[in-house]
């Protein structure tokens, strides 16, 4: 790749970028940050972990994002009786014209490209992993046969912090397959003036599809591929490599005072979503390469999810975002 | 002309971080230096400026003090100049970002060495690279070629230390001359107590004398003698001869005594402020009129011993001449007093030690003494019928004893001492 059709490919990513943003602005209003970070997680193959209230626009953006896109979209409202065949698709006996029957696979809401998996934590685990699968494998295997799930495909699941009887905590090896958790807080005044005002009047706001769909899913696997093509220096790699270490309480990089409250630290994966999320943070910004101030932006939505926190830290009200900053910190004084 | 490939503009760049590096390294040396020698130059004015004004005992304080604050700044700019040296890894980083380059530079040249030449972005990243060469030349990133702030710094601390060498004289402190003599053949005067200095160090001597040869009655180590030697090294090469007396003054100023009104305390009084353990005092003492100083006798004054050339007993010479040597009954004390008057000699304590000494018996000063009337005049008061007591101290609450270092005890002995041919009538 010449330099100048590289430079054209870049321009050209966030151009595209833009524009998705802009339509979803159209009907999202503020959840600026959380907006971006979800985009950069598509464009970087990973899912996204939404954790919010009910009525913040969580569905909205999901909804929005597909529309921009102009992907197949799907929403599964999770439910404790919601079983795993009703995501990934069951087999039926269908009387074929000859009167002859035989099974036929009907797929599920899985088979789409953008998935919205509500609340997900109210279904049971059993029904959660049919989902983690698909999101992990690209697949889902009913009665002993895998069924591929065309590309792209992204699952934007949501959690809702309250009302937590009666729900299935995702276990932290279920949490690792998102690439990044985003957390959605209520709109400012406002924000909020805005949201009444455009949401009660006569002609409600609507995105209008960016990309053309007979090339959409096409153009967004270019784009994707285009992210892993950022350039990551053996020192960022390094770099990476210490900040994942570092939220490793048995590494013993972590100082006392914050050991205490980790259990586990990050898995790889960590690091694998800090450099794809750095790589689209970098792409975005014009260059062919990741910095160190890349992979801070995406640190927190990157980590926080990874770390189990210890009963102390929840007795102290330490969270893990505290956590990752003080290792960011850290780094930063050592580059220093 | 054939366009420059990514491999020659990697090689520019791995020749202009050459150079950066070479020049941000000399820059480092050169502060380090300047920083050094104005540390350097700043401990030996406090050193010199401390020699001068302040006594042996607080100078040696506060030469540690100098020098272990010496040390730890130089140990503190190496370890500075250690972090702040751009080995060949570092130096790409640091010139992204002291030039703004967000780790272009430094990616580029990592990647080209892994061989990621063939990566669709390296092209792109390399061309950026050579546009922005001109950005981060030697001369705009480091424009100083000299570390102006550090070499101020040693030019001034450097220049502090040739004033304080060349106020040197007008830092002595104002010594009233104090009355000694050095021990020699002559006769000292009778009936006073002469004050004999031992040959201390020589100004010409080295610094490192204390290590080669130790006092023998000095049990000090020969690194805590070395602020002595530092000390009088100092005050030889800036005052010459004309130290001893401010050493004294310096002396008596750190044991809060201040020069009498006539220049100088009383002979007693000097012998129990010195402690400088190169100046011991004895008493030399007159021999009776007519008879001919023993051989030796001087120098054995001198140190403070009891002639061992048994010409005389020492009892005999009690008798005879007032003399009283160690373990022997004070001159003038009487047959039938204690032979022990003052306690049991301590010739072989510490010389640092302090002995007590009993005033339970009357004191008669040997400075006052009077001289024996001549005759037909009338006798002199007794001058020790009514002791010279302090003017604060109470008759009836008389000091016992008093603390005196074993190497005056011959001194004291002489002074404390009875004898009956001088008692007052």
């Amino acid at each position: 790749m010449t330099p100048t059709v590289a430079e054209a490919a870049i321009r050209d990513f966030q151009d595209t970028f833009t524009a998705v943003r802009r339509e979803i602005g159209k009907v999202v209003v503020g959840h600026e940050h959380a907006i971006d970070t979800i985009l950069g997680a598509f464009f970087a193959g990973g899912h996204v972990l939404i954790e919010g209230v009910p009525g913040i626009g969580k569905t909205l953006i999901v909804r929005s994002l597909a529309e921009t896109l102009n992907l197949t979209f799907n929403r599964v409202q999770f439910t404790v009786d919601l079983m795993p065949a009703d995501i990934t698709g069951t087999r039926v006996i269908n009387e074929g014209a000859a009167g002859r029957r035989e099974f036929v696979f009907v797929p599920g809401p899985v088979f789409a490209h953008v998935l919205l998996a509500d609340e997900i934590n109210r279904a049971t685990p059993k029904t959660q992993s049919a989902l983690l699968e698909a999101m992990a494998e690209q697949q889902v295997t009913v009665a002993g046969t895998s069924y591929p799930l065309a590309p792209p495909f992204f699952v934007l699941a949501t959690l809702n912090p309250i009302e937590m009887e009666g729900t299935y905590q995702l276990p932290e090896a279920q949490l690792d397959r998102f690439l990044f958790k985003v957390g959605l807080d209520y709109p400012s005044a406002d924000e909020l003036e805005r949201i009444l005002a455009e949401t009660t009047a006569a002609d409600l706001p609507a995105v209008r599809p960016v990309l053309a769909r007979e090339t959409a899913a096409e153009r967004v696997e270019v784009l994707k591929h285009l992210v892993r093509q950022v350039l990551v220096a053996p020192h960022m790699e390094r770099h990476v490599a210490a900040l994942v270490r570092a939220t490793v309480p048995a590494a013993g990089q972590l100082p006392e005072a914050m050991a205490r409250y980790v259990t586990y630290g990050s898995s790889p994966r960590g690091g694998q979503a800090l450099i794809l999320g750095a790589k689209v943070t970098a792409l975005l910004a014009g260059r062919p390469h990741i910095t160190f101030e890349d992979v801070e932006r995406v640190a927190l939505p990157a980590l926080c999810h990874r770390l189990v926190m210890s009963y102390a830290a929840e007795a102290a009200g330490v969270g893990a975002a505290q956590v990752v900053e003080g290792v960011l910190a850290s780094a930063r004084r050592a580059r220093a | 002309m054939p366009e420059p490939t990514p491999a020659d503009a990697l090689d520019r760049m791995r020749r202009q971080v050459r150079a950066v590096r070479w020049r941000r390294n000399l820059h480092e040396l050169q502060r380090a230096l300047y920083h050094l020698i104005a540390t350097l130059a700043g401990a030996a004015a406090t050193l010199v400026v401390l020699a001068l004004r302040t006594a042996p005992g607080p100078f040696a304080a506060a030469t540690w003090a100098v020098a272990a604050a010496t040390l730890l700044l130089a140990a503190w700019l190496a370890g500075a100049l250690v972090r702040r040296w751009l080995s060949p890894a570092r130096a790409p980083l640091w010139i992204d970002a002291r030039s703004g380059l967000e780790g272009r530079l430094a990616t580029a040249l990592e990647l080209g060495h892994r061989g990621a030449a063939g990566a669709p972005f390296f092209p792109l990243l390399v061309e950026d690279n050579a546009r922005r060469l001109p950005t981060w030349r030697p001369e705009r990133l480091l424009p100083d070629g000299l570390p102006s702030g550090a070499f101020a710094g040693a030019l001034a601390a450097v220049g502090v230390f040739l004033l304080v060498l060349l106020l040197a004289p007008w830092l002595r402190p104002g010594a009233a001359p104090v009355a000694s003599s050095e021990v020699t053949g002559d006769e000292p005067v009778r009936g006073h107590i002469v004050i004999a200095r031992r040959a201390g160090r020589q100004a010409g001597e080295s610094v490192l004398a204390p290590f080669a040869e130790p006092d023998e009655d000095d049990e000090r180590s020969a690194l805590s003698r070395l602020p002595d030697a530092l000390q009088e090294r100092i005050q030889a090469r800036l005052w010459g001869e004309d130290r001893e007396p401010a050493r004294r003054a310096m002396e008596r100023a750190e044991r809060g005594h201040s020069p009498g009104p006539e220049g100088g305390a009383p002979p007693a009084d000097r012998l129990a402020d010195t402690s400088e353990p190169e100046e011991r005092w004895a008493v030399v003492r007159k021999a009776p009129r007519g008879a001919r100083p023993a051989p030796g006798a001087t120098a054995a004054a001198s140190a403070g011993e009891t002639p061992t050339d048994g010409s005389a007993t020492p009892a005999a010479d009690g008798e005879r001449g007032g003399e009283a040597g160690a373990h022997q009954a004070a001159a003038g004390a009487g047959t039938g007093s204690d032979p022990n008057l003052f306690g049991a000699a301590s010739a072989e304590r510490a010389a640092r030690e302090r002995f007590d000494l009993p005033l339970a018996a009357r004191v008669r000063a040997q400075g006052g003494a009077h001289e024996a009337p001549s005759p037909g005049e009338a006798p002199a008061p007794a001058p020790d019928a009514h002791p010279d007591l302090g003017e604060r101290q109470r008759r009836d609450a008389p000091v016992p004893r008093m603390r005196v270092p074993p190497v005056y005890e011959a001194a004291v002995r002489a002074v404390f001492a009875h004898r009956a041919s001088e008692e007052a009538p």
